[in-house]
């Protein structure tokens, strides 16, 4: 699954730190999301959207697996 | 590092230290020395359990040993789960071999002591194993 996240964060200047800390995770855990090496559960990728000011499909869309 | 893989290295080498301490307790029978060095054994065993509890509360922030109290997220959760199952495999075979070795040893008609001994062995040898297993498995899926 393939994700704008990195895009978004940058775009409101957030860290991936500061990520994790908004959306209660690890900042390894937003690493792994943004590098496709974790597909977040559906409360987390909503909670993702919230923040980022998105929706969960333009968030995420269907890609080639990577793990 | 995560809170989740400090808990971690610190558990893998606190576990090492308890290893090594009861493979010293294996040797207080032969030394002739029992009752200073098991003394010692115990001494560092209770000072060692509560430097543990201390850094466990007071460096790592545990406030309790319940459940999987060192994963953070549903991602360490998953890993946890992973690394846990794979664990429980591993142990079950352990358990199969051990069975099996058992039956090879008795073939052979060892002596109490030595029978005993190498028992011991064997399962200190799984529990070493099963220690750096643990480890190298959480890092592998922690990979990211």
């Amino acid at each position: 699954m393939r994700n704008q996240i990195a895009v978004r964060r940058k775009q409101r200047q957030l860290s991936q730190a500061a990520l994790a800390q908004l959306t209660a995770v690890t900042r390894q855990t937003i690493n792994a999301i943004e590098n496709d090496k974790y597909d977040p559960s559906l409360s987390l990728a909503f909670k993702l959207a919230a923040v980022l000011g998105t929706t969960v499909d333009e968030l995420f869309t269907q890609g080639e697996d990577t793990k | 590092m995560s809170r989740a893989k400090r808990i971690l290295r610190f558990t893998f080498w606190t576990n090492n230290v308890e290893l090594l301490v009861l493979m010293g307790a294996f040797w207080v029978p032969q030394s002739g020395i029992e009752t200073p060095l098991l003394a010692a054994l115990a001494v560092g065993l209770f000072g060692g359990i509560g430097w543990f509890l201390w850094y466990a509360r007071q460096r790592l922030n545990i406030k309790t040993f319940r459940g999987m109290y060192w994963v953070s997220d549903e991602r360490e959760k998953e890993i946890a789960l992973k690394v846990h199952s794979a664990m429980l495999t591993s142990g079950i075979v352990f358990v199969e071999v051990l069975l099996l070795l058992v039956s090879v040893l008795m073939a052979r008609q060892l002596s109490v002591y030595a029978f005993g001994r190498t028992i011991e062995f064997l399962i200190w040898l799984g529990l070493a194993a099963g220690n750096g297993q643990y480890y190298w498995l959480w890092c592998k899926y922690d990979q990211a």
